[in-house]
């Protein structure tokens, strides 16, 4: 029995956002793209106070 | 360069081994719910009662069950391959199976960095279907709450349009009565006994051959084949989405019923002709019988007493198209009435909108004393009915109550048939329902008239006659049915010649 069309397309919708979002999360890591602060922000080193005074 | 081999590398080797388990889980090797596994699973669920059907096959909607059987074997076959992929590492660095197991610990950065590339590609592996899974979930989830709120929508307007047109179906060889028949399917010839919209499609449905259906009885009526549900014999075109209506004529042997249906069925061809309205006989039987009929009425001739084998039933269109009404007129043999073993073979008086009862004014005791000297002809020629008219009556009004069919809720109309051969005898007629109903009273139906108007909603009284109708139309046979089917929404010009409904009995 063949697969229905609304199955198929039900398939590539879901496979096809899932791979734009890891698309999206993957540019981010790499600091670009709309979550490009996120890669920015995991390289930055931290620059909160060591509690010693300058 | 180090990052690439210890981050990237894995992190890319992970993301391949997701798209490996969506290639055989969604393409390679789907697992497919059909119409046949859905139905099994849902008759588990809930089993068919007696009088109930399975559910129909048609491919259901993707977020009801193939969205969770796709994560599932998406999730198999990935698991399958990850776990592949820890085979040779656990054989040599823990089980000994490439050589001793201490010499490859003795090279310790080598297990330790296979076992961390394995478990990155393992968290990146994960987290790939972790965002499939979300996508899948959410998608299935919000269509499913939409899908809910449009079938709720949908199948609310779809009862509250049936509920106003009337709109059933009914078959005329078995008189079973449903809210919608079932539909045909072209390309396999199953049949889908409930097209309301439902997770088996919300605008159309996929039948399990391929063939598109549309959903709900309105629309569906136009494209398929309606079929009666419990004999399984084709239905007119348009059944089960237009204004159905039943009208059963019962009376004594001999009353008169087949005449009248034959006399009122010809008042309303013509009214019809004259308005411009399409009156059709949708098969072939019922096309016959009103053609022989017809020709009974408009030649004068005498009408042969009905067979006792089996009631008669006769379909009428009147309109065409989406606006049309089916009418169905059943005259059943007087005996079908006396005989209680045949009770069974008048189902069709449970489900009528609107009875018509005949009278035969020659079997009155009261009007046979009053005729007694008078024309001896026309009294031989009116074949005057062998059974007191009030136990006909009171007959179907037994079963019609051993049925649980309330009366209350249905239409009478009381009609006193021959009414052209009473008059050349020389006896006046009143005109008017609620004269005749005081005429019945005064002529001994008294028990008749008050019972009547008590156990039906509404009762109205008319004088007919098959051939000489008066120029005012008081005799008209068209009179009473125009005026049940006026009282169902059917479009007829003209107003009820018998006025206003008799008083009802006071208690």
């Amino acid at each position: 029995m063949s697969t229905p069309p609304h199955v198929i397309a039900y398939r590539v919708i879901t496979v096809t956002l899932a791979t734009l979002i890891l698309v999206v999360v993957g540019f981010g890591l790499a600091g670009r793209g709309p979550l490009g602060a996120l890669g920015t922000h995991l390289r930055t080193p931290s620059t909160q106070s060591t509690g010693v005074a300058p | 360069m180090s990052s690439l081999i210890f981050f990237l590398l894995p992190i890319g080797f992970g993301v391949v081994l997701c798209a490996i388990g969506l290639y055989r889980g969604l393409v390679q090797s789907p697992v497919l719910v059909t119409p046949q596994n859905y139905q099994d699973l849902r008759v588990k669920a809930a089993p068919v009662g007696v009088g109930q059907f399975p559910p129909d096959l048609a491919w259901p909607y993707y977020p009801v069950r193939q969205a969770a059987v796709d994560l599932a074997e998406v999730r198999k076959h990935l698991l399958e391959h990850y776990l592949r992929t820890w085979e040779w590492p656990r054989d040599a660095f823990f089980l000994g199976r490439h050589g001793r197991r201490l010499a490859w610990w003795f090279f310790f950065p080598i297990p330790l960095t296979v076992i961390y590339f394995l478990v990155l590609v393992g968290l990146a592996a994960w987290f790939c279907y972790g965002v499939y899974w979300l996508v899948t979930t959410a998608v299935a989830g919000g269509n499913m709450v939409i899908f809910g709120a449009a079938e709720a929508a949908m199948r609310s307007a779809e009862r509250h349009r049936r509920a106003t047109r009337h709109a059933q179906a009914a078959c005329m060889r078995c008189f079973h009565v449903t809210e919608w028949p079932a539909y045909r399917c072209h390309g396999c010839a199953q049949l889908h006994h409930d097209v309301r919209p439902s997770r088996l499609g919300l605008i159309t449905r996929r039948c399990e051959c391929g063939t598109y259906i549309p959903t709900m009885a309105s629309r569906t009526a136009w494209h398929l084949t309606a079929v009666c549900k419990r004999c399984r014999q084709p239905l007119s075109e348009g059944t089960g989405a237009v204004r159905d209506i039943r009208v059963p004529v019962f009376g004594d042997t001999s009353a008169g019923k087949t005449r009248f249906l034959y006399a009122s069925l010809n008042s309303l061809v013509r009214t019809a002709e004259q308005e411009g309205i399409e009156l059709s006989f949708p098969d072939k039987a019922s096309k016959d019988q009103a053609n022989f009929g017809l020709g009974l009425i408009r030649t004068g001739r005498d009408t042969t007493k009905t067979s006792a084998a089996a009631p008669v039933a006769l379909t009428c269109q009147l309109g065409r198209g989406r606006r049309s009404e089916l009418i169905h007129m059943f005259d059943a043999a007087g005996e079908h009435f006396r005989d209680a073993q045949r009770y069974d073979e008048l189902r069709f008086l449970d489900d009528s909108q609107g009875l018509v009862y005949v009278l035969d004014p020659f079997a009155v005791p009261a009007i046979q004393d009053q005729l007694t000297g008078h024309n001896a002809a026309v009294i031989r020629l009116a074949h005057a009915a062998a059974g007191d008219p009030e136990i006909a009556y009171d007959e179907v009004m037994a079963r019609m109550r051993d049925s649980g069919v309330p009366a209350s809720a249905q239409r009478l109309a009381v009609i006193v048939s021959k009414a052209d051969l009473l008059r050349r005898t020389g006896l006046e007629l009143p005109a008017g329902s609620a004269a005749i109903a005081e005429w019945l009273k005064k002529v001994g139906m008294y028990n008749l008239v008050v019972s009547s108007q008590r156990e039906f909603a509404e009762v109205r009284f008319y004088t007919v006659a098959s051939q000489d109708v008066a120029a005012d139309r008081a005799d008209d046979p068209g009179a009473p049915l125009s005026w049940l089917l006026r009282a169902h929404g059917v479009q007829l010009p003209g107003d009820d010649p018998a006025g206003p409904p008799a008083s009802p009995a006071q208690p």
